[in-house]
């Protein structure tokens, strides 16, 4: 390699590593998540990439997901906007019909950045189960401020739901109890009884 | 006879009432995702006259709020 080469090589390295041009992001953390029918699932979007290097102020963003999967509970304040204490925090509005969420939004009030250097949740969202099948959840329409007021390139990553069946509970005991009784008396009329603690069969 | 009137306006005071306060940031908040052709908009809260009070129109009320100031 020429020395132009090396020195080109190096500066496209440093160009490629500077904060200065790595891109915010805004995540549905986890990515992928099991829940069953009619069991809560909570999920945070969480911001992070190099907030630290620029200073957060506000943030926005929609969540959208499948309707017939799941529906929204609840959207809560995440710790990112709690190290300031003085902030106000929007929940947003759910459409269930739509399976959106719009407008959820935070930022401090006066003049001082989120004291955030590797990022954090920014909202905690619980959806609730409501039938077998898997849910996109998608962000979109997401902004994230600087301290300087302007407005950062985001890249967003949503998540997905996978509902599952409930699982059996005492009805499968029972049922399997049960199972376990008739089959006990046919075998028994069949003059077989199964000797567990001897450990093979008897015949009678 | 005419009077001049000096009006002294202080960026981010919604309501000019001569200060930002939280009733400024109420205004922006019960307006909050609304488009200029639905109800609920308050051509007020949209700072940035962009037909949509977004996030962009409340840091900018937010930003000029004291510090230590507690509103919900």
């Amino acid at each position: 390699m020429s020395p132009l080469e090396r020195l080109l090589t190096l500066a496209a390295v440093s160009l490629v590593a500077s904060p200065a041009f790595a891109n915010t992001t805004m995540d549905v953390a986890p990515a992928e998540t099991s829940v069953s029918v009619g069991d809560s699932s909570t999920l945070e979007v969480a911001i992070g990439g190099f907030v630290g290097e620029v200073g957060v102020y506000g943030f926005q963003f929609d969540l959208s997901y499948d309707p017939s999967i799941v529906s929204v509970e609840r959207v809560d304040e995440g710790p990112l906007l709690a190290p300031g204490g003085f902030k106000v925090f929007l929940p947003g509005e759910v459409d269930e019909g739509a399976g959106r969420v719009g407008f959820v939004a935070g930022t401090p009030l006066g003049p001082q950045p989120l004291d955030v250097p590797h990022g954090g949740a920014a909202a905690t969202v619980r959806f609730k189960a409501l039938a077998r099948g898997t849910s996109p959840i998608t962000i979109s329409n997401a902004v994230v401020l600087s301290f300087d007021r302007e407005e950062l390139s985001i890249e967003t990553s949503g998540g997905l739901v996978r509902v599952v069946p409930e699982p059996a509970g005492p009805l499968l005991c029972a049922t399997s109890l049960l199972a376990l009784f008739v089959y006990e008396r046919a075998t028994r009329r069949r003059g077989v009884v199964k000797t567990f603690a001897a450990g093979g069969l008897r015949l009678r | 006879m005419s009077v001049a009137v000096e009006a002294q306006l202080t960026p981010g005071d919604l309501n000019l009432d001569g200060v930002v306060d939280c009733t400024d940031l109420e205004i922006q908040t019960l307006s909050f995702g609304r488009q200029s052709d639905q109800p609920g908009f308050d051509p007020r809260a949209d700072v940035d006259q962009s037909g949509l009070v977004d996030v962009r129109d409340l840091v900018f009320v937010a930003w000029r709020l004291p510090a230590t100031t507690t509103c919900f």
